[in-house]
């Protein structure tokens, strides 16, 4: 991905930053901890839990990919998908704060900015080089600049997809089971019709 | 039955095509497309078919089961798909039917039964049988005994549960009661 070089990710330092901030996000979604001092045992023992460790290789194979140790990055992400069944492209530039509860089925190439949120089987993807009918050559290249570009504090719900050379601003709900072609604006909730009409104004679509 | 020479026909169509899809999205074909899932999916599957097809159930089943470990994919070792089959991202992609050639699965998605309906088309009770050129975008499913016409495009987050004609492009999240006219077979 182009814009690899200016993730906060693709240095040590700033991996080691989102790493931290990765596992205050976790802690802060246990519930069990919440309003309490977390220590540092306490603090490795989270990122031991499987959704840390997944989002940790990530940073790794990222880190390795930007730095120019390209299979390296697609190793290690191959080693992550086999163990914890995310398929996360070491291309993905993603901002601190990035959890994952259930890691099980996620499908990742994006942009993203901090504090993503991937539930099950969530999946964000670059438009294919294949094409329905017609256009046999798309540009060399073009999945790569077709990446979904997500904002901070972006929710991907169960079984939602992403789709293609997409925005999503900051505050986007995806609700489970929606697919999102299109951009959308800062602060925007999708949910499904049957969960619209349980919960009625609070939910708000969104075309 | 499938022959071992069909068999070996069919991976190479598949490498050769996997390895123009990755060309024309990263630029190069990686140097070791072997190491790829995206092949290592379509190769496991083809062995496990021949397998089945050939009396080696268990061998056909060890294999499945090596498959979905390693990738991701389930797919059926009954599963009849020609040659050229791309799984681009093979994580959480089940496949259980009759595919012609050139089949794309994008993302998460792809096809099986699963409804009440069992009657036999030709991939087996209530299995779908596709057409050549298929592609199923990111979270698409085709469910049931019907059939799917030639270079369909299926949307994302499509539910295709009719027979759809040939050429049809169904738009994300498709379903049978959203079909414009000329999208369905026999409508």
């Amino acid at each position: 991905m182009r814009e690899s070089h200016q993730c906060e990710g693709s240095t040590f330092g700033g991996m080691k930053r989102c790493i931290r901030a990765d596992i205050d996000r976790a802690i802060a979604y246990a519930s069990a901890y919440s309003g309490h001092h977390v220590s540092l045992l306490r603090r490795l023992s989270f990122a031991l839990t499987p959704p840390v460790m997944c989002v940790m290789l990530h940073r790794v194979a990222h880190l390795a990919h930007a730095r120019g140790y390209r299979r390296l990055g697609h190793f290690l992400a191959r080693i992550n998908q086999v163990i914890h069944r995310a398929a996360i492209s070491p291309t993905s530039c993603v901002g601190p704060g990035l959890y994952m509860p259930h890691t099980s089925g996620i499908v990742l190439h994006a942009i993203s900015g901090a504090n993503l949120t991937l539930y099950y089987r969530a999946c964000a993807l670059p438009t294919a080089p294949i094409v329905p009918r017609g256009t046999t050559a798309p540009l060399r290249g073009a999945a790569n600049h077709a990446v979904p570009r997500l904002g901070r504090d972006v929710t991907l719900g169960v079984f939602s997809v992403v789709y293609g050379a997409v925005v999503l601003k900051d505050r986007v709900f995806v609700g489970a089971t929606m697919s999102v072609v299109d951009n959308l604006e800062s602060g925007v909730n999708l949910f499904p019709l049957s969960v619209r009409s349980a919960y009625g104004s609070r939910a708000t679509a969104h075309a | 039955m499938i022959t071992w020479s069909e068999t070996r026909a069919r991976m190479r169509e598949d490498r050769e095509r996997i390895a123009r899809v990755l060309t024309e999205s990263e630029g190069s074909a990686p140097r070791f497309l072997w190491m790829h899932p995206c092949y290592q999916c379509a190769v496991l599957h083809r062995l496990s078919h021949y397998c089945f097809r050939h009396g080696h159930p268990f061998a056909a089943r060890f294999i499945w089961h090596l498959n979905l470990f390693l990738t991701g994919g389930d797919i059926s070792m009954l599963s009849d798909i020609g040659g050229g089959f791309v799984a681009l991202h093979p994580s959480a992609v089940t496949m259980v039917g009759t595919t012609g050639r050139n089949c794309t699965v994008i993302g998460p998605g792809g096809i099986g039964g699963g409804t009440p309906r069992i009657d036999d088309i030709g991939a087996g009770p209530g299995l779908p049988v596709l057409g050549d050129g298929v592609t199923l975008a990111p979270g698409s499913l085709v469910v049931g005994p019907i059939r799917v016409g030639h270079d369909v495009f299926v949307g994302a987050g499509a539910v295709v549960s009719r027979d759809i004609a040939d050429g049809a492009s169904l738009a994300p999240g498709w379903h049978p009661s959203s079909a414009r006219p000329g999208e369905l077979a026999n409508a």
